[in-house]
């Protein structure tokens, strides 16, 4: 019963949507879809005609060529509204399908951050990317092949019902072994997933021993034959447990597919026959009668899967909806006072507890400090220790758990999480490369498109003119990567760092974070960039986290931070008056270089 | 097109090679399993106008018995093929298992053995990226040989029961089958055409995708704010893909609707041909049935066969895949004489020059590197650095000059013996997701199952938290791979990688950039542990790359290279006393740590 109500839903609000989008296609699909119940009977009872036509002597070829004419005349209709099925099917599947994806990203680009970090929630949107929309565009097709099933079998049955009750009967019961094989079979998707490990090894094998960035290792290690055994076995095992669904399959499928036959063919056969004998029906009827009945049978096994299928279907469009309809979406507000985009004020962490959804630990405890305007601050501490989680509460990407983050004394609670991102230009230790064309990616985020002599001067202060001059050859239009441009550029992981880093100052926002900004680097670029860099943006507030403290100690304010803490701040040389963990930190790495 | 054929030939006895190797009891059953279903399907028909005829002549005095015992005949016919079928089908799914399976590791193998050059080097890898790792299957040519052979008995069975009766009807099937050669040439064109559509559209929009939805991309598209930018780029591509899928999927049903008046127009024929005869008292009502049941066979037969035919052309296509493949392969690796290893082993390179698509990445290249010391290797980005691991261990071979080992060409010796000698943890090594254990050993997978040894490396590389998440000691699996694996950080694989060369146990250990991923306690840590490697185990051999030149004053001796040369070589006080290159960079370095 809730099944039902669900597919009700489901359907309204599926055509609701299709309504809107197609309204034309979808016209056409119904009015197809009624020709095409009326079809199939039609051509039933005119090949009875036809054989009855024959069997008399005086039948004469006008008559016949008419008989025959109709039969191909419905054979072409038929054959042809399949092919413009087909099509329609394609073109509104495209249609839906677009649709339904877009909203989708749309919900997801415009989603919280920590949906990504929530089980549940994530887990739903990984579902509902998942479904693929074919799901849904078949779904609603589905309904339309239903509701011609339908039909066409109610009046095919009321046709055998007015010959005898029995055939109906025997229609009916003949769906039965189908029903059973349905509920009480193995399903071959759920037998399949439990072994989707297994593939999925198998495959990670072949890839270890064929893909380019493993051979300089296998070829080392001498691990190939290791690999390849790996490989068979797993193998092994997908194919013993196969070739056992296969034979349980088969062994139910005889016996399933005799009993139908039985009930389908032979019963009513015999019964035909004897009314034959009876001299109660002729040949013609005899063949239109099973013809009937075939159909009847079709059109009920048909609707039978049509109903399980969909079943499925139904639980996943369900899922679908209420990722869309969960309440993550970006906090709405008041926008930041555009002062602030020229200059950022005072920020000011007081009291500030976070903890990531799932966990029991806070990532962060307790942490209180305060970034002057145009100060220049640097997170130090080892792995782990909260410093990324920290300058994801800074750029609002999350929200506090406990405590306050105030901006210009005012809660940041307040503003539009969309507007508090237009502050913030930050380079992650993650950061993208973005595929399209070079000046497109390096504007990402800009207020406008960056002129030339703009990315000559912040690759400039990167020491990475050459990237401009002899990667892209000083035009800015190629692209990078060769995912979606075949004639695109292939970066290092260096130079991708350096395009990150150059495009942080074309965004030209108020405070610049960097986080680890020159792990791909080399001593000179690291160099170069970080006094470049300073200098550059010596009128904006800068934060920096990195664990190498050469790159650091000179700014005006250390943040040291361990195990979700902070445990010291202040600058360089209090720090290390104070003895404390940066002073010992910062002597491990000075005497390497004593 | 004579080519073809006869290539085509060849594949077909190779495919028959393919079942006569499987034994005798297989060849028995698979030309009954050719033969016997079009036969039976002609059998069926047969009978069921036999029955037909017999209801007939009911209302014409005619006995109840004959329909009845045809359809006795019938039901033991269908029933007797089902079993049949099922079990053919059950042989001959096992026997596509195990040819898929020899021709999985077929190519495993072979893909494995192609040098290291083929993969690096773009232009040679386009040469080879289509062959290798490819689902190459000789399976499908034996499948098509078999759906040839079955149609051209379908086409001679049903042609004997329509003879007597016209024959000229057959040709007439023959003809109109003739536009179905040429228009389903055209569909397939464009179904070639959908697909590499699709492909591509799998590729571009994956990326989108990936952008839009992926957590990797989450922070960046909120804080650039390029959320809007994005679904426009992703909605406009959508766009374009979709029109072309309409296109083509517009002009395929034009040409469909013409195959279909085509097979309309025939089947009008046929009818109106029997239905004639039917009158004319010619043929029975039973026959009705059977001669125009055979008509509609051989007619999809007719269509059939012209469909195999280019099929086993096509595969043919797959089969060049296959020989394209045996053919790259072939030039593997180096072979020669086995090398004996010795106790101290020396590597000499003399003015070894190397270069990479046209690029000269390494000139004249001289050093010696010999059991015991260790090294250091200096330089900026893209200098050579690791192109000169690449050819220390053997991946590569060099353009000009001679590497020497023990003083012997190492062009003399089999390049896979070489590699035993080297330990390498590279700067992009892989996270093998696989139980601890196999990952620690992959070097030395004989000594899988030493417990303490094991467990002795990786207190080595002191990887205290990882072994709080061991749920199974050194059989937990790790990595996302397994449902239950446990997945580790950047650092931590980086520990488990050098982990692991040290119990491969080989005389020359390389680490490129073995710290980059770790905080400067835990690279210090480790980096003066590696240095002391050689003394902790006898006569081992260490080469480090790194960008910490404080690495620089534990080793013998630093070679620094600077646009693919040797420029300084020495001790660490040797160089800073020459103060050439490498101290000015190592200056810039240590000037960090002086300023505050």
């Amino acid at each position: 019963m809730k099944n039902i109500q669900l597919s009700v839903r489901n359907i309204v609000i599926l055509f609701k949507i299709l309504g809107k989008e197609q309204l034309f296609g979808l016209i056409l699909r119904t009015l197809s879809t009624v020709v095409n119940i009326v079809l199939p009977l039609l051509l039933i009872y005119f090949q009875k005609r036809l054989i009855q036509l024959i069997q008399i002597e005086t039948t004469s070829e006008k008559i016949l060529i008419f008989s025959v004419v109709s039969i191909s005349c419905v054979l072409l209709a038929k054959k042809i509204l399949e092919i413009i099925f087909g099509f329609i099917n394609s073109v509104l599947n495209n249609k839906l399908s677009c649709k339904l994806e877009y909203t989708l990203h749309k919900k997801c680009v415009n989603a919280q951050l920590r949906a990504y970090d929530n089980h549940e929630i994530y887990d739903k949107m990984t579902i509902a990317n998942r479904i693929g929309t074919s799901t849904i565009t078949n779904y609603i097709f589905a309904f339309f092949d239903i509701a011609g099933e339908i039909m066409q079998f109610l009046s095919s049955a009321i046709i055998l019902c007015t010959f005898s009750v029995w055939l109906l009967a025997a229609a009916l019961i003949g769906a039965i072994p189908g029903i059973f094989v349905r509920i009480f079979g193995n399903k071959y998707e759920e037998f399949d997933k439990k072994r989707t490990s297994i593939v999925r090894r198998m495959n990670y094998f072949k890839n270890i021993a064929t893909k380019g960035e493993y051979t300089k290792e296998t070829k080392l290690f001498g691990i190939i034959p290791f690999v390849c055994g790996e490989h068979k076995r797993y193998y092994d095992a997908w194919a013993k447990s196969e070739l056992a669904y296969r034979d349980e399959d088969n062994r139910r499928r005889i016996i399933w597919q005799s009993a139908t036959s039985l009930l389908i063919m032979v019963l009513p056969s015999l019964y035909l026959i004897w009314r034959a004998s009876l001299n109660e029906i002729d040949v013609a009827d005899f063949s239109y009668y099973l013809s009937l009945l075939t159909l009847c049978h079709g059109n009920l096994t048909a609707i039978i899967n049509h109903l399980f299928d969909n079943e499925l279907a139904d639980s996943r469009i369900k899922d679908y909806f209420e990722f869309l309809n969960m309440p993550i979406d970006s906090r709405e507000g008041e926008d930041i006072p555009a002062e602030w985009l020229k200059e950022i004020p005072r920020i000011e962490f007081q009291n500030v507890s976070f903890r990531y959804s799932g966990s029991e630990t806070n990532a962060l405890d307790n942490v209180n400090f305060v970034i002057e305007a145009h100060e220049k601050v640097a997170i130090v501490g080892l792995n782990g220790a909260g410093k990324t989680t920290l300058i994801k509460l800074l750029c609002g990407l999350y929200e506090v758990s406990e405590g306050k983050i105030l901006i210009g004394g005012r809660n940041i609670m307040e503003f539009s999480q969309v507007s508090v991102y237009r502050l913030f230009s930050v380079v992650f230790q993650d950061f993208l490369n973005y595929e399209m064309p070079f000046i497109e990616s390096l504007s990402l985020g800009g207020e406008e498109k960056v002129t030339a002599e703009a990315v000559y001067e912040a690759f400039d202060h990167m020491d990475g003119r050459n990237i401009v001059e002899k990667r892209f050859l000083g035009d800015l239009n190629r692209s990078v990567g060769k995912i979606i441009d075949k004639d695109g550029v292939e970066l290092s992981g260096g130079e991708h760092q350096k395009v990150a880093l150059a495009r942080s100052i074309l965004q030209n926002r108020p405070m610049i974070i960097l986080d680890e900004p020159t792990s791909n680097l080399d001593a000179y670029a690291e160099t170069a960039i970080l006094k470049n860099f300073l200098s550059h943006i010596y009128q904006k507030s800068v934060v920096i986290v990195s664990h190498r403290l050469s790159a650091v100690h000179f700014v005006d304010k250390i943040i040291v931070m361990e195990n979700a803490h902070i445990i010291e701040q202040g600058t360089h040389s209090e720090l290390m008056k104070r003895n404390g963990k940066y002073a010992s930190m910062y002597e491990l790495q000075a005497s390497q270089y004593q | 097109m004579k080519n073809n054929i006869k290539k085509t030939f060849k594949y077909i006895m190779l495919s028959v090679k393919l079942i006569v190797a499987a034994g005798k009891a297989h060849v028995i059953l698979w030309v009954i399993a050719i033969i016997i279903p079009p036969i039976i399907e002609i059998l069926k028909k047969i009978i069921n106008a036999n029955m037909i005829d017999g209801i007939y002549n009911l209302l014409h005095g005619g006995s109840v018995f004959i329909p009845l015992i045809s359809l006795c005949v019938l039901v033991l016919v269908s029933a007797g093929y089902n079993i049949f079928y099922k079990i053919q089908s059950r042989v001959f799914w096992i026997l596509a298992q195990s040819a898929d399976e020899q021709m999985m590791l077929y190519v495993m193998e072979k893909s494995s053995g192609i040098k290291q050059i083929s993969f690096d080097s773009a232009s040679r890898f386009d040469k080879i990226k289509d062959s290798i790792g490819s689902d190459l299957s000789l399976w499908d040519l034996n499948c098509n040989l078999m759906d040839f052979i079955t149609t051209c008995v379908t086409i001679v069975g049903s042609i004997v029961i329509v003879k007597n009766y016209n024959i000229k009807l057959v040709a007439v099937a023959f003809i109109f089958s003739i536009p179905f050669y040429f228009i389903s040439n055209i569909l397939r064109k464009y179904d070639a055409e959908s697909n590499v559509l699709s492909r591509r559209k799998t590729h571009i929009m994956g990326y989108y995708l990936d952008m839009l939805t992926g957590v990797k991309a989450a922070k960046e598209i909120r804080l650039f704010g390029i959320q809007e930018y994005m679904l426009s780029i992703w909605h406009g591509k959508h766009r374009k893909f979709q029109k072309e899928d309409e296109r083509i999927a517009f002009r395929q049903m034009c040409f469909s609707l013409v195959l279909i008046i085509v097979e309309v127009l025939y089947s009008f024929l046929i009818y109106f041909v029997c239905a004639k005869s039917v009158i004319d008292k010619t043929i029975t009502v039973g026959e009705f049935y059977l001669f125009t049941a055979n008509f509609f066979l051989m007619f999809e037969a007719f269509q059939q066969i012209s469909e195999t035919i280019r099929s086993t052309l096509n595969i043919s296509h797959e089969y060049d895949a296959f020989e394209k493949f045996t053919k790259e392969t072939e030039e593997g690796e180096r072979t020669g004489t086995a090398f004996v290893p010795t106790e101290m082993i020396s590597i000499r390179f003399e003015n070894v020059s190397f270069h990479y698509e046209d690029e000269p990445v390494l000139r004249d290249i001289s050093f010696e590197w010999k059991t015991g010391e260790n090294i250091a290797l200096i330089g900026r980005n893209g200098c050579g650095k690791s192109t000169l691991i690449k050819l220390i261990c053997g991946l590569y071979e060099c353009d000009k000059g001679t590497i020497y080992i023990n003083d012997v060409d190492v062009n003399e010796y089999a390049q896979s013996d070489l590699y035993k000698l080297f330990g390498v943890v590279y700067q992009d090594f892989c996270h093998y997701q696989l139980p601890l254990r196999t990952i620690l050993a992959s070097q030395r997978l004989d000594a899988l199952y030493d417990d303490d040894a094991l467990w002795e490396v990786f207190d080595r590389v002191d990887c205290s938290e990882v072994k709080k998440q061991l749920t199974d000691g050194l059989d937990t699996p790790l990595g996302r791979e397994y449902d239950d694996g446990v997945e580790l950080s950047g650092g931590q694989w980086q520990k488990l990688a050098i982990a692991r060369n040290y119990y491969g146990n080989r005389p020359f250990l390389i680490f490129d950039e073995p710290s980059a991923a770790l905080d400067p306690k835990a690279e210090f840590k480790i980096i003066e542990d590696l240095l002391s490697h050689t003394e902790k185990m006898e006569l081992k051999s260490v080469l480090v790359i790194s960008h910490r030149l404080s690495v620089g004053k534990l080793v013998d001796r630093i070679l620094y290279l600077e646009d693919g040369r040797i420029v300084e070589q020495g001790t660490h006080d040797e160089l800073m006393s020459r103060n050439g290159s490498y101290a000015k960079m190592y200056n810039t370095q240590a000037s960090l740590y002086e300023r505050g």
